[in-house]
């Protein structure tokens, strides 16, 4: 499998053969190859819907990295979100989600 | 009249970090933001990546900015927020700076001023296509306020102009909130944004990324129903024959920023042809004296670290401002885009003078050098140098023996 690390702005063009990374230069480089090749993860922002006519809605992130096949699922749980409490910046909207220990919080403060 | 030491035009991530350094410098500072909430664009920038020099984390766009804007409220700073300036004018003893606000006209006055007014997006009328004015075009920026502040999809289906950093970001945004986007077409041979947005957010959701490409017509009455797409060749002139059209609601453009500086151009600043932003001295002081410049406005950075990082530079540069004394020009070498500072002024500190600089063209590897006076006093090696990605270095110039009569270049070479 052929890939360009996205850890740091090098952008290394990487190549991984039976779990073996080479075209990396550095450590970091070849950990994000190995999760691209076996479970690639991802943190995804977006954010979430609320009560609150000068905020309608409050952009959230997951606070660790999920499965990127979860992406959907997570969007899924995303949508049907509605906050009513004034929540502050690193609130936890959802707790654990996607059947992942990582919880969606809240990057800004409702006001 | 109220009177201030510093007045800091823009609340975003600029003028915060000017505000925030120039009170700790002792000024009596003031930041003026036209819109309700300080944090400038970086309230709609929703997606992460922010913060990772500044703060050793990787924050999403709001965060950085609320941090910023807690950092600022702990100290006497005056934040007027909803407050438009009108005005800025040169006086005897400084600069008087008048506004408009809920309360009525307001009028400032500051021995200096920081312009932190950020940059504005190309629009379609400055990229010429051909066709009706319906709705649904718009720029990126606008589709992300949409999405990110609003939260109205604008879009069911859409074509991306342009490979810019904010429409790559967006065609993901766009994508995971359900919108169809078509593609991403560049008109250039290799893309504008970062390679990790290229991959993160077109590879990851299966977008196609059609270089050499362009948006050629739109079609449609009240509303877009449909583009024309088109491949060009090496001039980037349409190639008769490869037409396509594409049905779409919007056309969502990334097509570049550019400096904001109207109001510098009413005190008389004057502007760097190669960052569209003003010419300015180490100490990020423009040609006038007493105005700096901070940020986007300056120079248009791709991360918001190297924002802050300048723009708290000139917030305090400002509180302990002197009139410019004699100076160098920096003369603008082979292998370069674009770079800041233009000038070194030699009667302020030389010894840690930071050099923000771009690449003409991509280079595998790269030696910066500073010449001076046909001789070479300065060389650094980089490696991936690419014109989307801005590089900085600290350079210490005080052992150059630079005298107001030096000739100064400073040119990248690849090797």
């Amino acid at each position: 499998m052929e890939l360009v690390c996205i850890v740091c702005p090098k952008g290394c063009h990487m190549t991984v053969e039976n779990g073996v990374v080479s075209g990396n230069t550095c450590k970091k480089g070849e950990a994000f190859a190995k999760a691209e090749a076996t479970c690639p993860m991802r943190t995804v922002c977006s954010t979430v819907a609320t009560a609150f006519d000068s905020m309608p809605v409050l952009p959230v992130r997951t606070d660790g990295e999920i499965p990127k096949s979860k992406i959907g699922e997570l969007m899924k749980l995303v949508n049907g979100i509605r906050v009513t409490e004034k929540l502050h910046r690193g609130d936890i909207v959802a707790a654990s989600v996607v059947g992942t220990d990582v919880n969606l919080i809240a990057t800004a403060t409702i006001y | 009249m109220k009177n201030y030491d510093v007045i800091v035009i823009g609340g975003g991530p600029a003028g915060l970090a000017a505000a925030e350094s120039a009170c700790k410098a002792g000024a009596k500072t003031a930041v003026i933001e036209r819109e309700a909430r300080l944090g400038g664009i970086l309230k709609q920038c929703v997606h992460d990546g922010f913060g990772l020099i500044r703060f050793g984390e990787k924050l999403a766009g709001p965060e950085y900015a609320e941090r910023y804007i807690d950092l600022v409220k702990a100290l006497p700073v005056d934040a007027y927020t909803l407050t438009f300036v009108t005005a800025a004018e040169k006086t005897a003893d400084g600069f008087r700076i008048t506004c408009v606000s809920r309360e009525g006209m307001l009028d400032l006055s500051a021995k200096a001023v920081v312009l932190a007014t950020g940059c504005r997006e190309r629009t379609a009328k400055q990229v010429l296509i051909q066709g009706t004015r319906p709705a649904g075009v718009f720029t990126a920026g606008t589709a992300q306020n949409f999405v990110n502040l609003m939260g109205k999809l604008p879009t069911k289906k859409c074509v991306i102009l342009g490979s810019g950093d904010i429409g790559l970001i967006m065609a993901r945004r766009l994508t995971l909130e359900g919108a169809e986007v078509e593609g991403v077409y560049e008109v250039k041979p290799e893309p504008s944004g970062l390679t990790r947005n290229i991959h993160q957010c077109l590879h990851d959701f299966n977008i196609p990324l059609h270089l050499s490409h362009t948006v050629t017509r739109v079609f449609g009455a009240d509303r877009l129903t449909a583009v024309e797409v088109a491949e060009v060749d090496e001039k980037m002139k349409p190639i008769k024959g490869t037409e396509r059209r594409v049905e779409c609601d919007a056309l969502i453009l990334s097509v570049g920023l550019i400096p904001e500086n109207e109001l510098a151009e009413t005190l008389g600043v004057k502007l760097n042809p190669a960052t569209k932003g003003p010419d300015c001295d180490q100490t990020y002081m423009t040609s006038v004296d007493g105005v700096f410049s901070a940020g986007n406005a300056l120079n248009v950075f791709d991360l918001v670290d190297y924002v802050s990082e300048c723009a708290a530079d000139a917030g305090a540069n400002a509180a302990r401002f002197a009139p410019s004394g004699s100076s160098v020009r920096l003369e603008k070498g082979k292998g370069l885009l674009s770079y800041v500072p233009h000038r070194i002024d030699l009667t302020k500190p030389t010894d840690r003078v930071v050099f923000f600089f771009r690449s003409a063209k991509d280079m595998d590897r790269g030696t910066l050098r500073l010449i001076a006076d046909g001789k070479e006093v300065y060389k650094k090696k980089f490696s991936f140098l690419r014109p989307p990605e801005m590089q900085r270095v600290e350079i210490d110039l005080s052992a150059f023996g630079l005298t107001a009569k030096s000739k100064l270049s400073v040119e990248l070479e690849e090797n």
